[in-house]
């Protein structure tokens, strides 16, 4: 700005700068816009499950029809033959146990075979066929059943457990032998 | 205006958090199979020898069943070696039978034996090779029963 204006025109150039400045302030404004959107995620602890417990009916003999395990562990049977209380492979008669871990209480699906195929240690020809059912449970113990194949279950505070039992026909001719299989389950957040 | 321009940069911003939304949602939805979990446990179960010994599983035994079949003739390779089946009988089922008669099992207990040790109490091959009856008393959280228990080779 030149210094030997006039007063009155050097008023008219600062008003003009404060009216830009102001313009400019206010154009500013109208300009900015911003919004905020919410990211959310839930991140969940893996799902673990582990096999705490083997399935082992003990002794058995041709005779004693249908044995069933419940998730109890008890043994009921079908035949009139009684079952032997003495096992000779040195393991107590048990349910199969599974310890499973999550997120909180969150809900999963159980997925397991419907039959599993015992086959001998002694002759891979002899088979037998194990129909398992299971129950979901909040503690480490078995209400003991004998019938059941939930598909979901519930954790609470991160832990549930699933006992299964099985029943197993026992043909009168069965073959002494050992017979070993595998009961696989599965678990997922629904 | 030249302000207009800002509102068109805010829509692509939200359009950028959306789509980063978006593909994270897509993210856990593509990996929750990673969150199923499997295991195995172990069934099992042994099928005893029962072919030779039927008579003396499941019922009342005689101390006539019980000697015939200790004095059973020699045979080879009818069941597997050592195996002992156990049949336990409450006292008031074996009594139930023909001729129970405790102080002729008790007879048979010390005569058989039990087969814990190799040596003892194998008589010679046979169906049956060695007899082990013993009467137990209620106590220790069992009631009275009778355990007769048969090995044979």
């Amino acid at each position: 700005m030149k210094a030997n204006l006039k007063p009155a025109v050097r008023a008219k150039y600062v008003a003009a700068a404060v009216v830009g400045l102001l313009g400019a302030c206010i154009a500013t404004g109208a300009q900015a816009a911003s919004a905020t959107a919410t990211a959310t995620a839930t991140v969940l602890t893996p799902m673990t499950i582990s096999a705490t417990t083997n399935m082992n009916f003990g002794d058995l003999v041709g005779g004693n029809g249908t044995v069933t395990l419940s998730t109890g562990g008890a043994l009921t049977k079908t035949g009139t033959t009684p079952i032997p209380t003495v096992n000779t492979n040195g393991s107590a008669v048990s349910a199969a146990m599974f310890t499973i871990g999550g997120t909180g209480t969150s809900t999963f699906a159980i997925t397991a075979p419907s039959t599993v195929t015992l086959t001998g240690t002694g002759s891979s020809s002899n088979t037998m066929t194990l129909t398992p059912f299971w129950e979901v449970t909040a503690t480490a113990t078995a209400t003991g059943v004998t019938s059941g194949t939930p598909a979901t279950g519930a954790l609470t505070s991160g832990a549930a457990f699933i006992f299964v039992g099985g029943s197993l026909p026992v043909a009168a001719n069965q073959a002494a032998d050992t017979y070993v299989g595998n009961v696989q389950v599965s678990v997922d957040y629904n | 205006m030249p302000g207009m321009t800002a509102r068109p940069e805010s829509r692509f911003m939200n359009a950028q958090i959306r789509r980063a939304v978006g593909g994270l949602l897509l993210g856990f939805v593509a990996s929750a199979p990673a969150f199923a979990a499997s295991a195995k446990a172990q069934a099992s179960v042994t099928i005893a020898e029962a072919v030779h010994v039927n008579g003396l599983i499941g019922v009342p035994v005689t101390n006539a069943d019980l000697i015939a079949a200790w004095r059973a003739a020699p045979a080879t390779n009818t069941g597997m070696m050592p195996l002992r089946l156990p049949s336990l009988l409450m006292p008031a089922q074996a009594a139930a039978g023909p001729a129970f008669d405790p102080a002729a099992a008790a007879t048979l207990a010390q005569a058989g034996t039990d087969v814990d040790r190799a040596d003892d109490g194998v008589l010679q091959p046979g169906l049956v090779a060695a007899i082990s009856a013993i009467r137990y008393e209620s106590g220790e959280g069992h009631a009275a029963q009778l355990s007769i228990t048969v090995a044979f080779n």
